[in-house]
């Protein structure tokens, strides 16, 4: 079920994805491109699009196993320990959640903090050179690792999945959740967006958000 | 509108923020406003991996610096009337508009769209579809916004919005798609609960003992007929809406007593179901609705697929017609006024700015501008164009300002031409279509009397499945992919084709050209640059050489020969009663004295009787002509250059086990250095037009080489008899000029490399096809047999079938890319 909600909330994102992330997959293709055309190969957008977004599935699920393991460890050493990771990622959801009906924004704090991680991640980056495979999918993991307030509320409930393979899994049905949006952008799904981008869609999400933190948080305190 | 101090874009997602709240990094010496943490790490991001050229790209696709800059409302309106038709009424007041925006370049530009416009009060909902370069905006009036605004707004992001008008053919392919789709669905959702409703009675024991080996308990018979009277409630839907288009097309097959594949399927989806309501209401268990249903489904799935494929065409149809402005800028002595294009007359002045589609055929007066005529000739490096210079409706002017003059009415535009031709050559039938029908009706006969002699053959046999033996007969035997294995792939071709600046006019050319063994080029205009020039002048009389010039400018001024190029003098002499012989000269009156010029035989017939003296100085190098009245005047002799792509192109030609020659009608090139530069198989030179006829049917024939299928090409004018010679020919279309001419084909784009590149093409088309014919048949006749020993269950048989039209479409789509 968590996994269910992972994916669907990796697709509600799609706007906000579409407008970072998609630049960020615009610039990505169009660097592998030229550098597929001066190395006088025939540039496949698809098949890079397809590596970059397999680094970013393979970054997603490293820091959701990286999140899973943690939140076991602190977890075996009591069950309050548990209990409190259970209650912040249903207050990171809830935070979500209203970030998404546009209520309050409060979870841009946390992407800030975020920020401060980021920068010896931009060291791996310099020079990277996106002719080769192996490069395309460094880059596309090094890309999973942006900073984002969605991502870190996912995060979350990684962190109290239990272990490290169910908090991989949540992460990684979020990043197919997003895959299609950010790969796709220009696509036949750039229809769907203006449907998702709508407010009231966008507020429906963000309730179901805010339910399913308040629902983790009930059954944590009441047993 | 926008507060440009208390706002600003963020500068990676674009979205406004207030500017106090922005965020700002440095990246490579400018400050950037960032919205939030996440944009700033992707600036960073696309920094560290050195992609900055990622928003140079964007912003010139779509600038905002442009738009924050004409945001005080500069820049002129369109008129609110040419939109009046892509204007729809919605429910309460609100209204939807449809643009085609056919310079929509990339991802980006769909986003940025997006953005912008659904941003705007009053905007509800905003559709870009990049596929179709359509865009669709859903706006309230009562809020103040308005049709010339979107337009204004679409404008400003560096677009030409044009009315995305509801014509006819469009409407009528999107309609038709709507509702097949509508049908898929549902016959799509009728047929799962009715397949779920059959399970428990094929468990049961029902109908087939194939699934259940078990003697499964028998469902109690009140279940049983409350399930079978569910599935004909469920499944009547399917096979009276649904399967509507097969009976529609077998009774309309019917009446004109003719058999289509329509037939078959009708019959078979119409039994079953016929067959299953009797028992339905007699109380029998045998009921075959789901085979109905699965049926219809699948077949159904066929049809889509073949709708899909002719999309491709229906597309790349309307970027063509879409490609003019409705409206022009006409200039007058005075002041400038929009008006409609299609009140452009001939002779009219009209401004094409930067970035504009020039909108007339015409030839420019005033301005400098590079210009491409990628939608012409495939082409896509510009060339710049100075007055003189003849510019072609449809194509791009990209950086200058130029105003032209129109030479011609839109009805009469190149454009307006291709596409007629375009259209034209579209509706043609191949033969192998025509003969795949042809098989397909007796097939379908042969289909019937087969399927109903299995009927009879099981229920001797006392089967209790025998008319469903029939019935798969009939659906794995319907000929779908074999009568669509032609049409489709010579629709993608001919399509592909015209992006390369291929126009057909005959339907047949490809198929013919598939079979071309020797291609004869006609020299002038074709191996050679055609632009001849007078290197020598030889008088012999008293008249000295500029007189001599001059007579002969006269009279060539009347010729459209390539050679009449060659002179050019300023002479006030004017020829009268000017004749042309093809393939021998011109002749005329000046100030009273009977002139001929041409060649030696033709200008002065008794040369031999003045003895060598008269003769000209070197007979095989370039062509010599003469200028006659009394008595012989002055030899001209005219140099042509062979084109740098000659060579390349006969060689191409050789590899590809073809043969090659030049019929030529003159001897503007060496005869000799022609030989030596090309090495091609025969060479004939100075051959009249009916010596070149005479040649090609020899060719033909098969002397000397043997029977050879000819392509001629040509520039199609000075050749014609020739080319209706030839199997096929080619014309090579000068730049910007669609010369009316009788080749099957012409190139717009005078790349002579191109000839090779659309034999192998048309080769690789028949290929396609015949692989598309050899695989249907193949399937219809190796599933047969399988079918009629009752050992092919009917789902599979129509899976079968709408598989196989979907494999002969997709191996047709290969077509889409002019190499392998």
């Amino acid at each position: 079920m968590d996994l269910f909600a992972a994916f669907l909330l990796g697709l509600f994102s799609a706007p906000h994805c579409l407008a970072m992330c998609g630049g960020v997959a615009s610039a990505l293709l169009l660097g592998s491109n030229a550098a597929d055309e001066r190395a006088a190969r025939r540039p496949t957008p698809i098949v890079s699009a397809l590596w970059f977004g397999t680094g970013k599935l393979l970054g997603y699920g490293a820091l959701g196993a990286l999140a899973g393991l943690t939140g076991a460890v602190l977890s075996s050493s009591g069950t309050a320990a548990g209990a409190a990771l259970h209650l912040l990622a249903g207050l990171l959801m809830i935070g979500l959640g209203l970030y998404m009906t546009g209520w309050w924004l409060g979870i841009r704090r946390l992407e800030a903090l975020g920020g401060r991680l980021w920068q010896p991640v931009l060291r791996l980056l310099r020079g990277l050179q996106l002719g080769r495979t192996g490069n395309k999918l460094a880059a596309g993991l090094l890309w999973g690792l942006l900073p984002c307030g969605i991502v870190y509320s996912m995060l979350a409930l990684a962190l109290s999945a239990g272990s490290a393979v169910a908090g991989a899994a949540i992460m990684l049905s979020f990043g197919l959740g997003t895959l299609p949006f950010v790969l796709g952008s220009g696509g036949v799904l750039l229809a769907a967006v203006p449907l998702l981008r709508q407010q009231r869609w966008r507020t429906t999400a963000g309730i179901g958000l805010i339910l399913y933190g308040a629902y983790g948080i009930a059954t944590t305190l009441i047993p | 509108m926008l507060d440009k101090v208390k706002h600003c874009f963020c500068y990676h997602c674009r979205a406004l923020m207030p500017t106090a709240t922005a965020l700002t990094l440095e990246v490579d010496g400018h400050t950037r406003l960032l919205c939030c943490s996440g944009c700033m790490a992707a600036v960073q991001f696309i920094n560290a991996l050195d992609l900055q050229s990622y928003y140079d790209f964007r912003d010139k696709c779509a600038p905002v610096a442009g738009l924050t800059a004409h945001a005080a409302g500069a820049g002129q309106t369109l008129p609110e009337l040419a939109f009046a038709d892509a204007i729809e009424e919605l429910a309460d007041g609100r209204r939807a508009l449809r643009l085609l925006i056919p310079d929509l370049r990339c991802a980006a530009c769909v986003w940025l769209l997006e953005q912008v416009l659904g941003r705007q009060r009053g905007i509800e909902q905003v559709q870009v579809s990049f596929a179709s370069r359509r865009l669709r905006v859903e706006f309230n009036p009562a809020e103040g916004m308005s049709v010339p605004a979107i337009a204004q707004l679409v404008q400003r992001l560096g677009y030409q919005p044009e009315p995305d008008l509801p014509d006819a053919g469009r409407q009528s392919f999107a309609s038709h798609q709507r509702n097949m789709l509508i049908r898929l669905g549902v016959a799509g959702i009728g047929m799962m609960p009715v397949m779920m409703f059959a399970l428990p009675a094929y468990l049961a024991g029902g109908t087939a003992e194939v699934i259940s080996g078990s003697s499964a308990a028998a469902m109690d018979p009140l279940s049983a007929a409350l399930l079978r009277w569910a599935s004909l409630a469920l499944s009547s839907p399917v096979v009276l809406y649904s399967a509507f288009p097969f009976h529609r097309g077998a009774w309309y097959a019917l009446r004109h007593r003719s058999l289509s594949t329509d037939l078959p399927v009708s019959i078979a989806i119409l039994a079953a179901f016929l067959l299953s309501v009797v028992n339905t209401l007699n109380q029998v268990s045998e009921v075959y609705f789901d085979t109905a249903c699965m049926f219809t489904f699948f077949l159904l799935l066929g049809r889509y697929a073949e709708l899909q494929s002719r999309r491709h065409f229906q597309e790349s149809q309307d970027l063509m017609s879409k490609l003019l402005p409705l409206t022009v800028r006409r200039v007058n002595s005075s002041n400038e006024e929009t008006v409609p294009l299609r009140d452009v007359d001939v002779g009219d002045l009209l401004r094409v700015l930067p970035g504009e589609t020039i909108p007339a055929d015409g030839v420019v007066v005033n301005g400098r501008s590079s210009v491409s005529d990628s939608a012409f000739t495939g082409e896509p490096l510009p060339s710049v164009r100075q007055p003189g210079a003849r510019v072609l409706a449809g194509a791009t002017n990209h950086d200058g300002e130029l105003v032209i003059r129109a030479s011609t009415q839109q009805q009469d535009f190149v454009l307006t031409q291709i596409n007629r031709l375009f259209e034209q050559a579209s509706q043609y039938r191949p033969h192998w279509s025509r003969l795949a029908d042809r098989a397909a009706s007796w097939f379908i006969g042969a289909v019937l009397v087969l399927a109903a002699a299995a009927d009879i053959f099981w229920e001797l046999r006392g089967a209790d499945n025998a008319l469903i033996i029939a019935l798969t007969v009939l659906v794995v035997a319907c000929p779908c992919a074999l009568s669509l294995a032609t049409p489709v792939a010579s629709t993608v071709a001919t399509t592909t084709l015209r992006r390369r600046g291929v126009v057909i006019r005959n339907g047949a050319f490809l198929e013919r050209a598939a079979a071309t063994t020797a291609v004869v080029f006609d020299k002038t205009g074709t191996l050679t640059e055609a632009q001849l020039h007078i290197d020598r002048i030889v008088p012999l009389h008293t008249l000295d050489t500029q007189a001599c010039l001059a007579t002969a400018t006269a009279l060539e001024r009347h010729s459209h020969h390539p050679i009449a190029r060659a002179f050019a003098c300023d002479t006030a002499l004017t020829a009268s009663a000017v004749v042309t012989v093809p393939g021998q000269g011109v002749e005329g009156e000046i100030a009273g004295v009977h002139y001929r010029l041409g060649l030696a035989a033709y200008a002065w017939p008794d040369l031999g009787s003045f003895g060598n003296t008269l003769l000209p100085p070197a007979q095989d190098d370039g062509l010599w002509v003469l200028l006659a009245a009394e008595t012989p005047l002055a030899w001209f002799r005219l140099q042509d250059v062979l084109r740098d792509d000659a060579a390349q192109t006969v060689d191409a030609l050789r590899k590809q086990g073809i043969t090659t020659a030049i019929f030529s009608g003159d001897s503007s090139v060496a005869g000799r250095h022609l030989a030596e530069t090309l090495r091609v198989d025969q060479l004939r030179t100075g051959l009249t037009p009916e010596q070149k006829i005479a040649a090609v049917r020899a060719l033909n024939a098969g002397t000397p080489v043997g029977g050879q299928r000819v392509m001629m090409i040509g520039d199609g004018v000075n050749d014609a008899g020739a080319m209706a010679a030839a199997d096929t020919s080619i014309a090579i279309s000068p730049r910007d000029v669609l010369v009316q001419n009788s080749a099957d084909a012409t190139l717009l784009n005078p790349n002579l490399t191109l000839v090779p590149d659309v034999l192998r093409f048309a080769r690789r088309t028949r290929r396609i096809i015949r692989q598309n014919i050899g695989w249907s048949l193949a399937y219809n006749l190796s599933v047969i047999p399988v079918a009629l020993l009752g050992l092919l269950p009917p789902w599979l048989a129509a899976l079968g079938m709408s598989l196989s039209s979907l494999l002969v479409v997709m191996n047709a789509w290969r077509l889409r890319r002019m190499e392998d």
